[in-house]
């Protein structure tokens, strides 16, 4: 018989010769199940093979030991048949050889052999053998000690696959198949033994990503972290098995949410840090196709380097942590590396975020209150009710320390409720002070706020229990909040209307939008950025703008008011533009409750703001200015 | 007159195993501690009936050894590898070098003997 060696080449025997595996026993392999025969007897062999591919196995044959070793290589056996007594390498040799080969402690080796003393055994065991058969073979009982042998592969090959599965998963990301928290430890436990010198761990989070989940849907933003994960990887080419690969490759893993890491083992200075930030943030700007949409993400990237931060596990991640939160800060889409005076800032900005998740935060809430002039007749006709935070111990934090934390973390929602109840509790209250009745007071509504769902159904419910009139309330968004949704944006604000609130459009003309635009919205007044005003007088550019601003507004029927009014001159350029209202430290700072009340009374006495003039055209918006209804 | 059988490996324990199985078996040995050693005591030893050798060895390897004898015009002395290596590369390696045999340690001792007796030169030739 002629012996078939499949690794070298066309096969001497043709499969055709062979019946077709039948799979009897092999049920639950990933394929048929093979036997490899291991001796250089050609009768014994060609029995025992003819009894195994009458089975439905799939049998190859070889007569010696390198041979063995070569054919195991390559068709990776289930069960290896060896004699003991094989030419150039024997038995108990190739055994050995065979457990070290890849996939070699997975089969099973039967040894042959007529050597049947105890320390044979001894030996073949202590060799690797699994099991032994005495020779000569009687191929009925071979047939059965085969099966049994490949039943119990079967369970075991099933117990290590699902080893391996479980091992798979706990160390991986469902989602997106990445490397896990968990996974990630144990790449950089071996990152900080191996490598004190170098290595860059990269902290990356994208901009706005609630916004796709909260407009697209959980699917899309799904996808789209999958498709971050899966762009990162190719423009990286990062292999799945960073987290054993030896050397240290590079890794990305997920950590949740929209929160990736990537670690480069071999980056030593910021210069190639940064290179490495600015691809992934050049693959990312690249877009992503969701839901037959192209849509465009952006990412804030924090960076550490190990050989500045120091090979600390806990130390890198929180340092690119801080890191990033900066690079957050600082108009999103770029990459930040990690400095102590940032780390610092990372902390002060963990302790608001732990203070504001106080609810006994809720009761050091304050509203301070700066007020809105009319132009013509230097009037108090309302006031813009500002947060302030009155902290036992450190005083008056100020807005811009926590207002951003408390949006980013969701917190201002629930402050935000605060806000609309504290102000509509001031107007009732205010109902009863004649000085001060008919004052519309105006708050501020962040995007977050206004996008929560149960927004609308607040604000009617608390101006219901306080019995107030709607029109006596304003509330302010931005234009950002409305690029956000745009649709749902309208139907919230057709709803506000309906109800009777006042509606202003904050910040006008730092953002995107048209006064075109703008016009498919109910608002009812503009208010000018400060940033306009306060050029106002140097800069001819802004006064052009703001004068057509205003223009195009008493058009469009919006009513106008200048924010951050701080000189005379300044007052006297908007009156001349035609604008109707006016706030800032001209006349006043935000002031808490009682300086308010009293600033308003000491007003009242003073009979106008120095010389009055008409306002030019006549308001045709459809709820008129609360003081001129009075 | 007993047979000579060159014993070429670094490690005097394997040495000296190998010493107290052959020469209970009525063998005569040769020491050698490495490959270059080896081929040493082969050249001076053409009517030794068997070599058994190392594979990984200061100076010269087993390998490369048998590499070197075959460049120089074999004897035709017979080679046993006796080695911790089962990498099929390495024993093909031998094996076209003109190695007879190759054994993965630890050995058993009667697997030796009856490999070395099947390998061994008559001590006619």
């Amino acid at each position: 018989m002629t012996l078939a060696a499949p690794w070298s080449g066309p096969a001497a025997s043709p499969e055709t010769a062979r019946p077709k595996p039948v799979s009897l026993v092999t049920r639950t392999f990933a394929d048929e199940a093979r036997v490899l025969i291991v001796d250089d007897d050609d009768e014994a062999r060609t029995a025992a093979a003819e009894a195994l591919r009458s089975l439905g196995l799939v049998v190859e044959e070889v007569s010696n030991g390198l041979d063995a070793l070569k054919a195991f290589q390559a068709i990776r056996p289930h069960i290896a048949l060896l004699e003991v007594m094989t030419p150039f390498v024997d038995g108990y040799s190739t055994c050995r050889a065979m457990r070290d080969l890849p996939g070699g402690d997975e089969a099973s080796i039967l040894m042959m052999t007529d050597l049947d003393d105890l320390e044979s055994l001894r030996f073949g065991y202590d060799a690797g053998a699994t099991d032994f058969i005495t020779k000569p073979i009687n191929p009925i009982i071979l047939q059965h000690r085969i099966r049994y042998m490949l039943r119990s592969a079967e369970v075991l090959d099933e117990l290590r696959r699902s080893e391996r599965k479980i091992a798979h998963i706990a160390g991986h990301d469902a989602l997106t198949g990445l490397p896990n928290r968990r996974s990630l430890e144990t790449y950089m436990k071996r990152l900080t033994e191996e490598r004190s010198a170098s290595g860059a761990v990269f902290l990356l989070d994208l901009d706005g990503f609630k916004r796709v989940n909260d407009t697209l849907g959980h699917t899309a933003g799904d996808d789209l972290i999958c498709q971050v994960g899966s762009r990162i990887t190719e423009t990286f080419r990062i292999r799945q098995d960073a987290v054993s690969k030896r050397p240290l490759d590079r890794i990305l893993a997920r950590l949740g949410g929209d929160e990736f890491v990537f670690i480069d083992p071999h980056v030593t200075t910021a210069a190639e840090a940064s290179n490495i930030a600015d691809r992934m943030l050049g693959a990312i700007g690249e877009g992503f196709d969701l839901l037959g949409h192209r849509i465009t993400v952006t990412a804030s990237i924090g960076v550490a380097l190990v050989n500045e931060v120091g090979a600390n596990i806990e130390r890198l991640i929180q340092s690119a942590d801080s890191a990033m939160y900066d690079a957050k800060a600082h108009d999103r889409n770029n990459a930040r590396f990690y400095s102590k005076v940032l780390s610092e800032k990372a902390r002060k900005h963990l302790d608001i975020e732990n203070a504001l998740r106080n609810p006994a935060t809720l009761s050091q809430l304050e509203l301070f209150y700066q007020p809105k002039i009319d132009v013509a007749t230097g009037k108090v006709v309302g006031a813009e009710g500002l947060l302030r935070w009155r902290h036992p111990e450190r005083g008056l934090v100020p807005p811009g320390d926590f207002i951003a934390v408390a949006e980013e973390t969701g917190l201002i929602v629930g402050i935000g409720r605060w806000v609309v109840r504290e102000a509509c509790r001031q107007l009732r209250a205010w109902q009863d002070v004649e000085e001060l009745r008919g004052m519309r007071l105006a708050v501020n509504v962040s995007a977050r706020q206004f996008r929560d769902p149960h927004f609308f159904e607040d604000v009617r419910k608390i101006i219901q229990e306080y019995e107030i009139d709607p029109r006596a309330l304003e509330i302010e968004i931005t234009e950002g909040t409305l690029m956000d949704d745009t649709k749902s944006a309208r139907a919230v604000l057709t709803e506000l209307k309906k109800l009777g609130i006042w509606l202003a459009l904050d910040d006008f003309g730092t953002g995107y939008s048209s006064l075109g635009y703008l016009r498919q919205f109910p608002f009812d007044t503009l208010k000018v950025d400060r940033s306009f005003v306060s050029d106002l007088l140097t800069d001819e550019g802004c006064a052009a703008i703001t004068s057509a601003i205003v223009a195009m507004a008493n058009r469009l029927h919006l009513q106008v008011v200048a924010e951050g009014v701080e000189t005379e001159g300044q007052l006297e350029c908007l009156r001349g533009l035609g604008c109707e209202q006016v706030q800032g430290y001209f006349f006043s700072k935000p002031l808490p409750v009682p300086d308010f009340e009293k600033w308003v009374f000491g007003r009242v006495a003073v009979e106008s703001l120095r010389t009055p003039r008409q306002f030019p055209h006549q308001r045709l918006s459809a709820i008129p200015p609360l003081y001129t209804a009075r | 007159m007993s047979q000579k059988i060159i014993v070429i490996d670094d490690s005097d324990t394997v040495r000296e195993q190998l010493s107290i199985v052959l020469s209970g078996a009525g063998y005569e040995i040769i020491e050698a501690e490495d490959g270059l050693q080896g081929a040493n005591a082969i050249r001076e030893n053409p009517n030794a009936a068997l070599a058994i050798c190392d594979v990984n060895m200061p100076k010269l390897s087993g390998l490369d050894m048998l590499e070197l004898l075959k460049g120089q015009g074999n004897s035709g002395m017979p080679v046993l590898m006796l080695t911790t290596e089962g990498r099929p590369d390495l024993i093909e390696r031998a094996r076209a070098f003109g190695a007879k045999g190759w054994m993965v340690k630890p050995f058993k001792p009667t697997m030796l003997l009856v490999t070395v007796k099947k390998l061994a030169r008559p001590a006619a030739a």
